[in-house]
């Protein structure tokens, strides 16, 4: 089951420790950051395709939109795996 | 062809994170000699291309992602190649030479090695790094400051 962080209801994610949260955050900053790039990414290759650019551009623009995906799915996963792991391990809380 | 035509330009990266910043080891191993020095990231900037996207490119050929910041230093005399330096803010990647890249094409035919690598800011002063006049102006600007 996929979890999603923003729509978790508020005790499964207080019951995650303080790291936990870091790492978490630090990967939704990611993909904030990710998804910036892959609309300047996808509008690069709009321009070159208006353009009539290279193909090569569009090619290598175009990889580099995937790689830019694949790890915003990574990062999700990622935050997912936690969110699980946290809340099946106790022990990892570090309420304040 | 008018001497405007013979002249290029390019840009180039200044991207600093954790105190290092990131430049490319060269080696040179043409035919009468070798040359070991650094350079920054960086590349010609085709007539089609805005400064944003030859940046862009150059940084993919790293496998560094980075935003590009200000202007930090340009040469833009009459009769000699122009160039562009721009601050980068570092995003995602671990610099390596991508595979698909020009350098990597070169560093096949062996005369040329492209290593990506961070250098910590205190080690530049020692280093051989072109151009010498960015690298003063990072040790005049961003390492005193």
């Amino acid at each position: 089951m996929q979890v999603d962080y923003n729509n978790s209801p508020k005790e499964e994610l207080d019951t995650l420790g303080t790291q936990e949260r870091e790492v978490i955050d630090d990967l939704i900053l990611q993909n904030k950051t990710l998804e910036a790039l892959i609309k300047g990414l996808l509008e690069d290759i709009e321009t070159f395709k208006k353009d009539g650019s290279s193909t090569s551009d569009i090619v290598r623009f175009t990889m580099q939109l995937n790689i830019m995906r694949d790890k915003k799915v990574r990062n999700l996963a990622a935050i997912n795996k936690i969110i699980k792991e946290g809340i099946r391990l106790p022990s990892t809380n570090n309420h304040e | 062809m008018s001497e405007e035509d013979i002249h290029k330009k390019w840009v180039g990266g200044i991207c600093v994170h954790d105190n290092k910043v990131l430049l490319i080891h060269r080696i040179n191993n043409e035919i009468n000699f070798t040359k070991e020095y650094y350079v920054f990231p960086g590349k010609d900037v085709l007539e089609d291309e805005t400064l944003e996207i030859a940046l862009k490119k150059a940084f993919m050929d790293i496998s560094v992602t980075v935003q590009l910041g200000d202007l930090f230093y340009s040469k833009e005399e009459d009769f000699e190649d122009q160039e562009y330096y721009y601050t980068c803010l570092y995003l995602l990647g671990d610099p390596a030479v991508a595979s698909l890249s020009d350098q990597a094409k070169e560093m096949q035919r062996g005369k040329q090695t492209y290593t990506p690598v961070w250098i910590k800011l205190s080690e530049i002063e020692d280093l051989i790094i072109y151009p010498e006049s960015v690298k003063i102006s990072i040790l005049e600007n961003l390492i005193k400051n």
